[in-house]
C-alpha cells in the first residue's frame, strides 16, 4: 500500500477557508472514494486545529503571570508587546522548562498509553529562535505529533 | 604554574561533560568578568600607518568563547575562552591577553501554582545567573602573569506584575504604549568576588550597575530595530576583602552613546562614542580618564 506523507505549513486563517473548500467539495462530489479521501483529510486538518488550539490556551494559561498583563494573542511578540522577562525566554527553566511540562500535560490527556518517560523535554535551542507566541504553539505541536 | 595546572584540569573536566551537551555557541563580546560586560559588544578600532616612524594605533576590547550549553541535568555551560584587552591610544596604555575556562549556571526560585488541569506543579519565580572564569593572565606592559578569576551573580525576577521595577534584561514601559513609543529603560546588575593573582594575590569583592535608555524605540521597532539609539551608563566599583594591591582600584564609569543595528536576536553590529573614568585591574586599566568613538560587535553564533 502506497502511503504519503504531506506537510506544509500555512496559518490558522488558511486552514479553516482550506477546510471550508474541502467540505464544500464534499459536497458536490458523487464519488464515495473521493469522498472518503476528503472525509479523511478534512478529519486530519481539524483535529490539528483542535490540537493546536489547546495547546495556545494552555500556554496563554502559563505564560500569564509573566507578560506584566499584557494581553495574549497568537501573534504576540513576547519580548517586545508582552514585556516577558529576555532570560525567562532564553535560559534554561524558563519558557522551555513551560513548553516541556505543557507537552507532558496533553500526552498524558490525549496519548495516556504512551510512557512518559520516554516523552523528550522542548528543546531549549529550538525555544530560542520563537519570537513569537504562534511559533512556541507550532513547535510544541510538532513535537506532540512526532510521537 | 599552579594556575596552570587549575586551568588545564577545568578545561578537561568541561570536555569531559561535553558528551552530555545539547549545544554549543561562540560568543563575541566585551569582557568575560562578569554576565554584564559578557553581553556587551566588543569594541574595535585600530589604523596602520604606512609610515615607519608611526606606530600602530589599536583599542580593542574583546573576548571569543566557544561554550557548550544545557550540560548535564544541572543545565550547567561551560567555556573556554580568549581576551585581548589592548589600547595604545590613552595616556597609560593598556595591553593584556588572557586565556581560560568560564562555568555558568542558573539557580532557579521556584513558585508553587495551579496548572491548566488543575494539577499542582512548580513554575520557575526568579533566578540568580551566576557566572565564574578563571584566567590566566599576561600583562604585556608590565611584564607580570597572573591567575585571575572572577564569581558574580546578577537577580532576575521574572513573575511578578507589582515588583516589574526589578525586572532586568526587560523593557520596564511598554513599547508599543504612550512614554514606551518615545523611551524604554532595561537595568542590570552583578554582584560578586575576584581575586587578583601575580605581585599581590588579593580577593575583592566586585559590584556593576548598568542602564540602557533606547529613544525612539517605538519607531525604531516599526523596523525590527527597536535597540537602535543606544545611551548606557555603567559603573563597576570593587574593594579589598583580603590582602591589599597597589592596582588602581578607582572605580569604573562609561557613558556610552551609539546606534546598534542588530543582526539576529543576540548578535549585533554598532557604533558609539564613549566616555570612561576609572580603572579596571581585571582588564589592566590604570585609573585615567578618556573618550572613544569605536565600532562595536556582539556575535553569538548557536
Amino acid at each position: 500500500m502506497f502511503i504519503m506523507k504531506i506537510e506544509f505549513e500555512i496559518d490558522e486563517k488558511e486552514t479553516i477557508l482550506l477546510l471550508d473548500i474541502i467540505k464544500r467539495f464534499m459536497g458536490q462530489t458523487g464519488n464515495p472514494k473521493v469522498l472518503k479521501a476528503l472525509s479523511k483529510i478534512a478529519t486530519e486538518i481539524e483535529s490539528d486545529l483542535k490540537v493546536g488550539d489547546e495547546i495556545f490556551k494552555r500556554l496563554r494559561y502559563r505564560l500569564a503571570p509573566y507578560t506584566n498583563g499584557n494581553k495574549i494573542i497568537p501573534e504576540s511578540n513576547m519580548k517586545i508587546y508582552l514585556g516577558i522577562n529576555e532570560n525567562f525566554l532564553t535560559r534554561p527553566g524558563g519558557l522551555e522548562r513551560e513548553a516541556s511540562y505543557l507537552l507532558k500535560n496533553i500526552v498524558n490527556k490525549y496519548k495516556p498509553d504512551f510512557d512518559l518517560r520516554k516523552l523528550k523535554r522542548v528543546p531549549l535551542t529550538e525555544i530560542k529562535k520563537c519570537k513569537i507566541v504562534s511559533e512556541v504553539v507550532s513547535l510544541i505541536q510538532s513535537q506532540y505529533e512526532k510521537l | 604554574m599552579k594556575n596552570y595546572k587549575l586551568i588545564t584540569t577545568l578545561l578537561v573536566l568541561s570536555l569531559s561533560f561535553s558528551t552530555y551537551s545539547q549545544s554549543i555557541s561562540v560568543n563575541i563580546g566585551e569582557s568575560t568578568t562578569n554576565k554584564l560586560t559578557k553581553d556587551k559588544s566588543a569594541q574595535i578600532l585600530a589604523t596602520f600607518p604606512k609610515n615607519d616612524s608611526i606606530d600602530d594605533s589599536w583599542l580593542v576590547n574583546g573576548y571569543l568563547e566557544i561554550k557548550l550549553d544545557s550540560v548535564g541535568k544541572k543545565n550547567y555551560s561551560i567555556g573556554i575562552l580568549s581576551e585581548i584587552h589592548k589600547n595604545n591610544l590613552i595616556s597609560k596604555e593598556q595591553d593584556i591577553r588572557q586565556f581560560g575556562v568560564s562555568l555558568e549556571r542558573d539557580f532557579l526560585i521556584r513558585k508553587q501554582i495551579t496548572n491548566y488541569d488543575g494539577e499542582i506543579e512548580y513554575a520557575t519565580k526568579a533566578r540568580f545567573i551566576t557566572n565564574a572564569t578563571f584566567k590566566s593572565s599576561n600583562n604585556l606592559i608590565k611584564k607580570e602573569k597572573a591567575f585571575i578569576a572572577n564569581f558574580g551573580t546578577s537577580f532576575s525576577l521574572e513573575r511578578s506584575k507589582k515588583l516589574r521595577f526589578l525586572q532586568t534584561n526587560t523593557r520596564l514601559i511598554n513599547i508599543d504604549k504612550g512614554f514606551g513609543k518615545i523611551l524604554t529603560i532595561t537595568h542590570n546588575h552583578n554582584f560578586g568576588f575576584s581575586y587578583l593573582g601575580g605581585d599581590d594575590k588579593v580577593l575583592l569583592a566586585d559590584a556593576s550597575f548598568s542602564i540602557n535608555l533606547f529613544p525612539f524605540s517605538g519607531l525604531m521597532n516599526k523596523i525590527e530595530q527597536p535597540n537602535f539609539f543606544q545611551v548606557q551608563y555603567n559603573i563597576n566599583a570593587r574593594t579589598e576583602i583580603v590582602g591589599d594591591t597597589e592596582k588602581d582600584l578607582n572605580t569604573l564609569h562609561t557613558l556610552s552613546a551609539g546606534i546598534n543595528y542588530k543582526i539576529n536576536k543576540k548578535s549585533s553590529i554598532g557604533i558609539a562614542y564613549s566616555f570612561q573614568d576609572g580603572a579596571n585591574p581585571y582588564t589592566a586599566l590604570e585609573d585615567q580618564r578618556f573618550e572613544t568613538i569605536s565600532a562595536k560587535l556582539r556575535l553569538v553564533i548557536e
